[in-house]
């Protein structure tokens, strides 16, 4: 037997409490009225006198009330061999969705009904990032009833959505699952298999345009990008490979790898109004694209072609923020034809990739007992009553009311 | 002699007073309902225990027959029964009459007595003030006045028998028949001084003292306290402390005894465990042959 709750084994302490009841309390002898005591010599004798040991199955039975409630109150659990075939057959899930992409929403709904209409105990978490879900979706089933657990995730699983070492964080007595829904219809051009996710290198993406047909080709790199030059502040090198992840995840494309490009974060005061320069060749089609592209969505951007051919962008942003990370991306993009680059952005993880991320979850933990849901306390309360049932029988067994006739048989 | 215990079960008080008075005057030669007066009435036979002092020898002589001579009441017996109502008359022994059944018992008996000759009966109930107060009046009327007011009381207060016996005197006038029950559990030189007065001024002056077994004879043991009922003081029972008990009571009764003696009172202990015909029998025969002046 285990106790769930075993702080309020210091109830037991209480029991002490009927003992100094009984010890100090006195009673008083008990009344009769008579007509007078004029005639009634003075006794040296207190009123008040402490109970008999005849009192003593009285105060026996008192203690044990205290003591049954106070077992009961620390949850009593009987760990039996058929308590843990229950546990095992329950499964505690949680569910995260991925509610990023509209459009698989309402499957992603279905799915996770099914899911978590087949759990013992559920919990559904909506994510528009998954880290944080993760983590949360981890407390829960830590704190969950014995039984087993696991971790659904279930999204359209874009390209970076998910990896390893989100995964990391999650407990490894967890099961995960990780359940892709798409659109049908939805182009979906998969990076190769065996990709690594793996924080600190970047998925480059070649797209190749000719008249016959389009492919792309993805291939992992360190978080530098060959062709591409970031000249950002000492302080804010630490932000840089951050930066670089993002717009990786964000289905960028690279940069010609001939012709450089250099990207100036100043971070700093305002840069100066738009270069009215017009560059020449690749680079001057991709400052064209950049002022351009700068001019509708308002990013921070100016754009040059420096004396070499080399394209000069300066990004008037932090590398650390969004703003930084979505003015790189135009940059990155800006060599690309727009529309050719349409059809590229949703690339999504290989199915066998999801499932190779994925582990069951194991067994139920009987060591987990401290989290149950459920305790043998309600045994402890009967005894408690029953107990308080033998008081009030003994009480009144014991406190009938005087009558003369027994004062005369004490008498006698 | 019928049971107290009975006769307190029974609600109509002049039946009980009937049976009572019944039971008190059975086999007494002498009838109090006549009362000895100078107006001659009628012969009767003479029957054995009649008083030799009301044989008509002169008509004996002539018929060789014995009769005695009865009279018709003249005088107004004027009785007037000051009753014991506090909160000590509350008491009952096991199973038995409270002392304020028992007195109402002979209280209603006494009355019936009275009022059966014609005479007049008042009540005094009191208990530390006078609580109701009924002038002695004669006729059945009035009779049933007194025992519904009987009926009606109950125990509580405090005792001032001196008070009330000193106030049934003073409106009492002419010279009567008092009759106080109470247990006396109060200021005994009050009381008995108050006795003597009505006792000087030529009133015929009866104390019915109305006391339990319970209080005459010790029957508590030990871990019992006790609580007076008027004064409400506790003392703690004591099994050691019977032999003194007994005899500070006994002396309380012998004290009354004589103290009523002493002032021409007459005195009966009524035990709340005796029939009050008993008590009503034997305070008959103390007073002469059961007649009421």
């Amino acid at each position: 037997m285990v106790w769930l709750l075993p702080a309020a084994l210091t109830g037991l302490a209480a029991i002490l409490g009927p003992l100094v009841v009984h010890l100090l309390r006195r009673q008083r002898a008990r009344t009769v009225i008579i007509p007078t005591v004029r005639f009634i010599p003075t006794v040296d004798q207190s009123v008040v006198r402490v109970r008999r040991p005849a009192d003593l199955l009285l105060l026996l039975v008192r203690m044990a009330i205290v003591a049954s409630a106070a077992l009961a109150l620390a949850r009593p659990l009987f760990l039996t061999d058929s308590r843990a075939q229950g546990w095992a057959s329950r499964i505690a899930r949680v569910a995260v969705v991925d509610v990023r992409n509209p459009r698989v929403v309402s499957l992603a709904n279905e799915a996770a009904a099914a899911e978590l209409s087949s759990a013992t105990f559920s919990h559904r978490i909506d994510a528009s990032q998954l880290e944080p879900a993760l983590r949360q979706g981890s407390a829960w089933l830590n704190a969950a009833p014995p039984g087993r657990r696991e971790l659904v995730v279930i999204s359209d699983f874009r390209l970076g959505a998910i990896d390893e070492s989100l995964l990391r964080g999650v407990d490894g007595t967890i099961g995960v699952r990780l359940i892709p829904v798409r659109v049908k219809g939805e182009a979906t051009g998969e990076i190769a298999a065996g990709a690594s996710l793996a924080p600190g290198f970047l998925f480059e993406r070649r797209v190749r345009i000719d008249a016959a047909h389009t492919s792309a080709a993805f291939s992992r790199r360190p978080a530098s990008i060959e062709g591409l030059s970031l000249l950002v502040s000492p302080e804010d090198q630490p932000d840089t490979s951050t930066l670089l992840r993002i717009v990786a995840r964000a289905g960028a494309a690279a940069p010609s790898s001939t012709q450089p490009t250099v990207v100036r974060f100043a971070g700093g005061p305002p840069l100066s109004p738009h270069a009215k320069q017009t560059p020449q060749g690749w680079a001057r089609d991709a400052a064209l694209r950049l002022l351009k592209h700068a001019d509708d969505t308002d990013l921070p951007i100016t754009a040059d072609v420096g004396g070499d051919g080399a394209l000069l962008v300066d990004v008037n942003a932090r590398p650390g923020t969004l703003v930084a990370a979505e003015a790189l991306k135009a940059v990155l993009d800006a060599g690309q034809d727009p529309q050719q680059l349409s059809g590229q952005e949703i690339a999504h993880i290989p199915t066998e990739n999801l499932e190779a991320l994925g582990r069951p979850s194991p067994p139920a933990d009987t060591s987990a007992w401290q989290r149950s849901d459920e305790s043998d306390g309600r045994w402890f309360w009967l005894a408690a009553l029953a107990w308080l049932g033998a008081e009030a029988w003994i009480r009144r067994a014991r406190s009938s009311t005087v009558t003369v006739s027994e004062v005369d048989a004490r008498a006698a | 002699m019928l049971d107290p215990v009975l006769l307190s079960a029974i609600s109509d008080l002049e039946f009980v007073a009937r049976v009572t008075v019944e039971g008190a005057l059975s086999g007494l030669h002498r009838s109090p309902f006549h009362g000895y007066s100078a107006e001659f009435s009628q012969y009767r036979h003479y029957r054995v225990g009649d008083d030799l002092k009301y044989v008509d020898w002169k008509l004996f002589a002539r018929t060789d027959r014995i009769y005695t001579k009865q009279f018709r009441e003249t005088t107004n017996v004027r009785m007037q029964i000051v009753l014991d109502a506090s909160a000590s008359m509350d008491y009952r022994s096991d199973a038995g009459a409270s002392k304020l059944e028992y007195a109402r018992m002979l209280g209603a008996a006494l009355t019936h007595l009275v009022a059966g000759q014609g005479d007049a009966a008042g009540l005094t109930v009191y208990d530390d003030r006078i609580r109701s107060y009924l002038a002695s009046r004669p006729g059945r009327s009035h009779l049933r006045a007194v025992l519904a007011q009987l009926a009606n009381t109950d125990a509580q207060g405090k005792t001032a028998s001196a008070a009330a016996l000193r106030r049934a005197i003073d409106l009492l006038r002419s010279r009567g028949v008092l009759v106080l029950i109470s247990d006396l559990l109060e200021d005994e030189e009050s009381v008995d001084a108050e006795l003597r007065r009505a006792s000087r001024m030529g009133h015929d002056v009866s104390v019915f003292h109305v006391l339990t077994p319970d209080e005459l004879e010790w029957r508590w043991g030990n871990d019992l306290e006790l609580e007076d009922s008027e004064t409400g003081r506790r003392v703690l029972s004591a099994s050691a402390a019977g032999p003194e008990y007994q005899r500070r009571v006994e002396a309380f009764v012998e004290r009354w005894r004589a103290r009523c003696i002493n002032a021409g009172v007459e005195y009966v202990l009524a035990r709340t465990d005796a029939a009050p015909a008993h008590s009503l029998r034997e305070y008959l025969l103390h007073r002469g042959h059961g007649a009421l002046r």
